[in-house]
């Protein structure tokens, strides 16, 4: 029988009475209180899940790893942080402006489904894996969180968001939304170094982004444009 | 003898051969927490922020190639020495080869020194403090870039003895070259009044080391005069009239255009926690999060959290409007009466658990009266202490929170008869106690 994916293996063997061990050790050497052991475990296996698969693949002593990751985990958190170490020197790895390969924006939505077919536990299910697939590019999560906030649940832009001009599709004006509650305001204002025609370029990669990792999200639930695969 | 720089008070030591991880300790972080640095690849100290002579812990890691290493890393066998002393380093060598109990552990004391022997080395534990001070959330980039410059000023000197920091010293040094150098240079900030000459002090200081790159330096020293000359620096504040606050704390429904809404205030990072944070409902759907007098944070993020299941439905950046940090989120309009406003620096993660959260918050108000005690600022170290011990109480840890006011009755009489754990302040203490409300 083969081994099971690294993270399955990690849930499991923090669910076990000698992960919980290990997790609960952790804690004690860190003199936290009892309430947080069960967070605290939860935040190893995030942790474990967000390691690089190869890397993860190679361990052979998956109770030495855990007692390693759970042992940071718990000084991170006497250190007042509970996502890993300070980060003093930002670095920038997105490129809001990397070209993608999109459908034409005149093309069906990415989420091309009902919105009650999206309803409820699934809604929630695509939220969090927006968050998962560009949790390293906020800006992209946030548009794609927007997006699905006008598109499935009818949420209402504000006064101040601009809308395309008349004859716009839906799907088109709901991606301006996106864009501008993200933050991306320099895809709406043109400068004198910045022309319109390159705002206009601007948005239509950032809109291409923000499409592209709706399908993914999309795909990655188990959605197509017939709606939702069961089973 | 040459003193070792952690000291000569007794440790514990902690070792897990198998996992290939030790870790010494002269107590437990007290309500403060710690403040850490990396000395090399596999090599992290920690000190207690409230008392930074206390070790809190000394992390040594170390590949085992799944068969349990039994012996650290020859690159660090010289730095132990330096660190510890040559025979607490032998000590702690041998306890590797013991027997461990059921869980792969093994412990052992560490030397018979007196409690009150001397900690660790100052030049250690005010740049783990400079560290701590760089990776506070919401902090502005200069801010950062400072606090980097100072932490690489106070380890630089412990190179000599330990070469291993080098690397780091310079890496640091390289960072706030880019932070310090272009946000002063930009004018996207401007250094409060009062510490103008500190600053300048500590970039002619950082200017002058062997390790600054010889641009960086002539950079460093450029911008030392340009401050002395008067440049760089920042108006005083502006008094908001009073009662603007109160009216933006109003209540009402969060059903209605209008409504306040929950901010999770345990979640709100470093810098902020302090802060005036409302939430309130501008139409069907929109919703602005305000942070009174905090002007441009452009690392900070407002998320909206469905309470019922903890899912992120909204966030956006903040932007600066006027003096104060504003975001605006789009909230699906059915959510609107379940969603809890949080302010995070890692919009990416998932939300932290209530657990969590409080823990870190009893942290971060530790770390604000750790740092209000530096600066000799009595009220404002009494009420974070209360705060933190408030804080640690609702975790679940009523000894920290007992030892929070603890630590806040020793702040009686003047400044000069506080305990000694309370050291002088550091630049960037300043820089922090300046910005805000």
């Amino acid at each position: 029988m083969s081994e099971p994916p690294m993270p399955e293996a990690a849930a499991r063997f923090l669910s076990s009475p000698e992960g919980r061990a290990v997790v609960r050790g952790a804690r004690l050497r860190a003199h936290l209180p009892a309430t947080v052991e069960d967070d605290l475990a939860q935040e190893v296996l995030r942790r474990l899940c967000a390691t690089d698969a190869d890397r993860l693949q190679a361990v052979d002593n998956l109770a030495a790893l855990v007692t390693t990751v759970a042992r940071r985990a718990a000084v991170d958190l006497v250190r007042g942080r509970v996502r890993g170490p300070q980060e003093v020197v930002r670095s920038t790895l997105v490129d809001p402006d990397a070209e993608v390969r999109v459908p034409s924006l005149d093309g069906a939505s990415p989420l091309d489904v009902e919105a009650d077919v999206v309803g409820g536990a699934l809604l929630a299910e695509i939220r969090r894996r927006v968050l998962a697939m560009a949790g390293d590019d906020p800006a992209r999560a946030a548009a794609a969180l927007a997006y699905l906030a006008i598109t499935c649940d009818g949420a209402v832009p504000g006064d101040g968001c601009p809308r395309p001009a008349g004859g716009a599709s839906p799907d088109e004006a709901a991606a301006w939304a996106a864009l501008w509650y993200a933050g991306h305001r320099d895809c709406f204002t043109a400068t004198p170094t910045v022309g319109a025609a390159a705002v206009r370029k601007r948005r239509s990669r950032r809109t291409g982004r923000l499409r592209a990792l709706l399908r993914d999200v999309a795909a990655a639930v188990g959605l197509d444009r017939e709606g939702a695969h069961h089973g | 003898m040459v003193e070792p720089l952690l000291g000569t008070r007794p440790l514990l030591a902690d070792c897990h051969p198998a996992a290939g991880v030790a870790t010494l300790s002269a107590r437990p972080a007290g309500p403060a927490g710690s403040a850490g640095i990396t000395l090399a690849d596999g090599l992290e100290l920690d000190v207690d922020v409230a008392d930074p002579a206390t070790l809190v812990g000394l992390t040594l890691e170390w590949a085992t190639d799944g068969a349990g290493g039994l012996e650290p890393p020859p690159q660090h066998r010289r730095a132990l020495e330096v660190l510890l002393g040559g025979d607490r380093a032998a000590q702690l060598a041998a306890s590797l080869h013991g027997r461990p109990d059921a869980d792969g552990w093994v412990g052992c004391r560490l030397g018979d020194g007196a409690h009150l022997a001397r900690g660790v080395a100052p030049g250690l534990h005010r740049a783990a403090l400079a560290v701590a001070g760089a990776g506070t959330a919401g902090v502005p980039t200069a801010v950062r870039g400072i606090a980097l410059a100072e932490a690489a000023a106070e380890l630089a000197p412990v190179a000599e003895r330990l070469p291993a920091v080098g690397a780091v010293v310079r890496d640091w040094l390289a960072g706030a070259a880019d932070l310090v150098v272009e946000t002063l240079a930009e004018g996207t900030f401007a250094v409060p009044e009062h510490a103008a000459a500190p600053v300048g002090r500590l970039l002619r200081r950082v200017a002058r080391l062997a390790a600054t790159p010889p641009l960086a330096g002539a950079r460093f020293a450029a911008l030392a005069r340009e401050l002395d000359e008067g440049a760089h620096r920042a108006p005083p504040p502006r008094r908001r009239p009073v009662g603007t606050l109160a009216a933006t704390a109003s209540s009402g429904s969060p059903i209605a255009p209008g409504g306040e809404l929950t901010v999770d205030r345990d979640g709100l990072p470093g810098l902020v926690a302090g802060a005036v944070v409302t939430g309130r409902r501008c139409g069907t759907s929109e919703v602005e999060v305000r942070i009174a007098r905090f002007g441009d944070r452009r690392d900070l993020w407002a998320r909206a959290l469905d309470r019922s299941d903890r899912t992120v439905v909204a966030m956006g950046p903040f932007r600066p409007e006027g003096d104060d940090a504003v975001a605006l989120l789009l909230v699906p309009p059915d959510a609107m009466g379940r969603v809890a406003l949080e302010v995070t620096e890692r919009p990416g993660d998932e939300p932290a658990s209530a657990a969590l959260s409080t823990v870190t918050r009893a942290v971060q108000e530790g770390v604000a009266a750790a740092r209000a005690e530096r600066l000799g600022d009595r009220r404002a170290a009494l009420g974070a202490w209360h705060r933190c011990a408030h804080a640690w109480a609702a975790a679940g840890d009523p000894a920290r929170a007992e030892d929070a006011r603890r630590l806040a009755s020793q702040l009686r009489g003047p400044r000069s008869s506080w305990p000694e754990r309370v050291v002088p302040p550091l630049v960037v203490d300043r820089l922090l106690a300046g910005l805000g409300p």
